[in-house]
């Protein structure tokens, strides 16, 4: 494995250790922890994004999950916590689950490295450009104009994918009532 | 503006690093010239949050003791000025407690990845014409991105202590935090949406191409983001976290010496970096109507910054603390709808002006449009929900509040006997 | 450039790890966490394939933003029923919520 870049190397590093922070989660014997492990492997994979130029997506993914999703976990850890039964996290199909894991990932990395990919882009990274320089997405508009990941994003998403992105924000819409019903619980019930 | 852009310019203070860094690049040495200007931003970010901290703890336990009539710190140094030293150094001799049942990691992670957002979002943050340490096309994502994770490790904080108080507090301030982001992100929308970029220096340059202070095209957004900043970075009314008479110190109840001292850091280095955004997103940031040609512009920087801390400061004085049930239905009922019709409009009206291709002349319509429409949204969504007032504020004194009626003759009356003054 | 295929593993494992953490764990918040590994898996592996392969238009990139949308809904549903079952059963664990298989 050579190594050609400065960006390749912070990539190894984030890799590293956002793959221990995923063990960390599936191996945690505190759920708290677990879901602090969580949230360290997705704000790395958010620093991956930014390597490969997404920068708009490695923010949401920074503001979703980071910030949100988190937060819901947390409290639904706090909530749901019974302080006397604290019995084995994980269950009895443990075995099954390590040979599954195993077996997927050698077959998916069997699969990766025997394909022939055909890359669009050539290698891009000139050396008289600066190290850490990161290589943007640039497409273009219809008026020729040069468009980051952000721009390019919010083009297709309200162009090609309108009817999609419509039926994204009812389907929030209706996850967020239908939390809010379940969640509540009746008028008599002690919760 | 750059007629004078040589190194020994100090109205920016671009000029000099520039300077350095072309003589670098001259020298083809560029990978020097690239960490050379990330270690001169991590040195300004760090040396400007030492400095802003110690004065600022001056500044606002004075004021404080103005406005509670009394002098403040005035005993150690020239008026009180090397107070904030004593007390740093104070902290950094304490005992750092380790809570026995607690979680020893989470606890000890917690205050130290709390000054990362701090600093990260510093970051971002045009200190000066050309003084960005890193201006992000997508800044103002950035900001709200690194805000987000705030909550988060005042759970690990309040989690980790292994106090019930602090649980408290910390549940408060991600219910107050997470109520308040979306007030927050929906009225940076329409300032986003008005300049049409998210990058901090293109929303100063917005305001200084068009002779406009973004304060005067969005009063609304304005007075949402002043609200729901203040209850974000949890300083009074909105200090209901760490109201000292319910639940002690909320979340940093357990932590003591110099780990409390970085909470208490963060909360005054959040409140000055509250105060730059204002300055940023709807004072024009280091632009300020020509003045910015005579004074340098970091100067007129941090003047609208400190002015805009010493509100907050103001606001911690004089406001009474909200109770928590109050302020999330103000956020949900009042503050979300009125920024939702806010972005609408502002759309509409972006929508008209590219539409028409029109000179930028066509915001000073806006303007009045806005302001009006400000005023009539308020009144009558406060009609509509009636939460009029029934009471006209009026001034206090302090007889009549006490209970006694002044027009008695005060010498028998049973007020004035007890020490406590029960009400006659 | 980071070559693909190394981009590509990363994904490969952490999809991985997270289908070990939904088959091995009992917890149902946990086997929750472990579904949002795996999206997340999945959302690099679009990214990297709208980069390297197919830069122009941002179809990658936009299938990974509703990813990130449905991930977050779900998770409040999810949650949110995971809240109902511990106050009908007094447990989150999934192997004792099994009244269906009487």
């Amino acid at each position: 494995m050579q190594i050609h870049s400065t960006e390749q190397v912070v990539f190894y590093l984030l890799a590293v250790v956002a793959v221990a922070a995923a063990l960390g989660v599936v191996f945690a014997q505190d759920i708290i922890h677990s879901a602090l492990f969580l949230v360290v492997t997705l704000i790395l994979t958010a620093g991956v994004y930014v390597l490969l130029s997404a920068e708009f997506l490695s923010l949401v993914q920074v503001l979703v999950y980071g910030g949100g999703v988190s937060i819901l976990v947390m409290f639904a850890v706090m909530i749901t916590r019974v302080r006397d039964a604290r019995g084995p996290l994980d269950g009895a199909q443990k075995p099954i689950a390590i040979v599954a894991g195993l077996a997927i990932v050698t077959v998916l990395v069997l699969m990766i490295s025997r394909t022939e990919w055909q890359q669009a882009i050539p290698a891009v990274n000139r050396p008289d450009e600066s190290p850490v320089r990161v290589q943007r997405v640039i497409t273009q508009t219809d008026k020729g104009q040069l468009m980051s990941d952000t721009d390019a994003i919010g083009h297709d998403l309200f162009t090609t994918f309108a009817v999609p992105f419509e039926v994204a924000s009812l389907v929030l819409l209706v996850a967020l009532v239908g939390a809010i019903y379940l969640a509540r619980g009746e008028e008599d019930e002690v919760t | 503006m750059n007629v004078l852009a040589n190194w020994w310019d100090l109205r920016s203070l671009a000029n000099p690093v520039n300077g350095l860094l072309g003589w670098l690049r001259d020298k083809g040495w560029d990978e020097i010239a690239y960490i050379v200007s990330g270690s001169i931003g991590a040195a300004a970010i760090g040396l400007f949050l030492g400095v802003a901290m110690l004065a600022l703890i001056w500044v606002e336990r004075r004021v404080i003791a103005r406005i509670q009539i009394r002098r403040g710190p005035n005993r150690v140094g020239p008026q009180g000025l090397l107070q904030p030293v004593a007390d740093a150094i104070k902290l950094m001799q304490k005992e750092s407690l380790t809570p026995r049942l607690g979680d020893k990691w989470v606890f000890w992670l917690a205050p130290l990845l709390l000054f990362i957002p701090t600093v990260l979002t510093l970051g971002v943050v045009p200190f000066g014409d050309g003084m960005t340490v890193a201006d992000l096309n997508v800044g103002v994502l950035f900001i709200i991105a690194v805000g987000s994770v705030m909550p988060l490790v005042v759970f690990m904080a309040g989690w980790s202590s292994n106090n019930k108080y602090s649980l408290l507090g910390a549940m408060r301030t991600i219910a107050m935090v997470l109520s308040y982001e979306l007030p927050a992100v929906i009225s940076l929308l329409s300032v986003v949406v008005l300049t049409g970029s998210m990058q901090l220096g293109e929303i100063i340059n917005f305001q200084k191409d068009h002779n406009t202070w973004n304060v005067f095209l969005l009063p609304l957004p304005f007075a949402i983001y002043l609200i729901a900043s203040l209850a974000e970075i949890g300083r009074s009314p909105y200090d209901i976290a760490e109201a000292e008479s319910e639940i002690v110190a909320g979340y940093h109840t357990e932590y003591s010496g110099m780990k409390f001292g970085l909470f208490y850091a963060v909360e005054l280095a959040n409140a000055l970096i509250i105060g730059g955004l204002f300055a940023v997103f709807f004072f024009g940031g280091w632009w300020t109507y020509y003045l910015d040609v005579i004074i340098p512009s970091w100067v007129l920087f941090f003047v609208k910054m400190l002015l805009g801390y010493w509100l907050f400061v103001w606001a911690r004085g004089t406001v009474p603390r909200l109770r928590i049930d109050q302020s999330l239905k103000f956020s949900w009922q009042f503050l979300v709808p009125m920024g939702l019709l806010n972005v609408v409009l502002v759309a509409f009206e972006v929508a008209l002006w590219y539409q028409l291709d029109a000179p930028g002349i066509i915001l000073a319509p806006f303007a009045v449009i806005n302001w009006l429409l400000t005023a009539g949204l308020i009144v009558g969504y406060v009609r509509l929900l009636k939460l009029e007032h029934t009471q006209t504020p009026r001034r206090l004194t302090l007889t009549e509040d006490v209970g006694i009626v002044t027009h008695v003759p005060a010498p028998s009356a049973a007020g004035y006997s007890a020490a406590g003054g029960s009400p006659a | 450039m980071i070559p693909m295929e190394h981009v590509l593993i990363l994904g490969a494992a952490l999809f991985a790890i997270g289908m070990y953490g939904v088959l091995a764990r009992r917890n149902a918040v946990l086997i929750l966490l472990s579904v949002e590994l795996m999206l997340n898996a999945v959302n690099l592996n679009l990214i990297a394939f709208n980069v390297y392969l197919r830069p122009n238009p941002a179809t990658g990139m936009v299938f990974s933003v509703f990813v990130i949308v449905i991930a977050a809904a779900e998770a409040g549903l999810a949650l949110a029923i995971i809240l109902r079952l511990f106050r009908n059963r007094r447990t989150a664990n999934v192997d004792e919520a099994d009244l269906l298989k009487w």
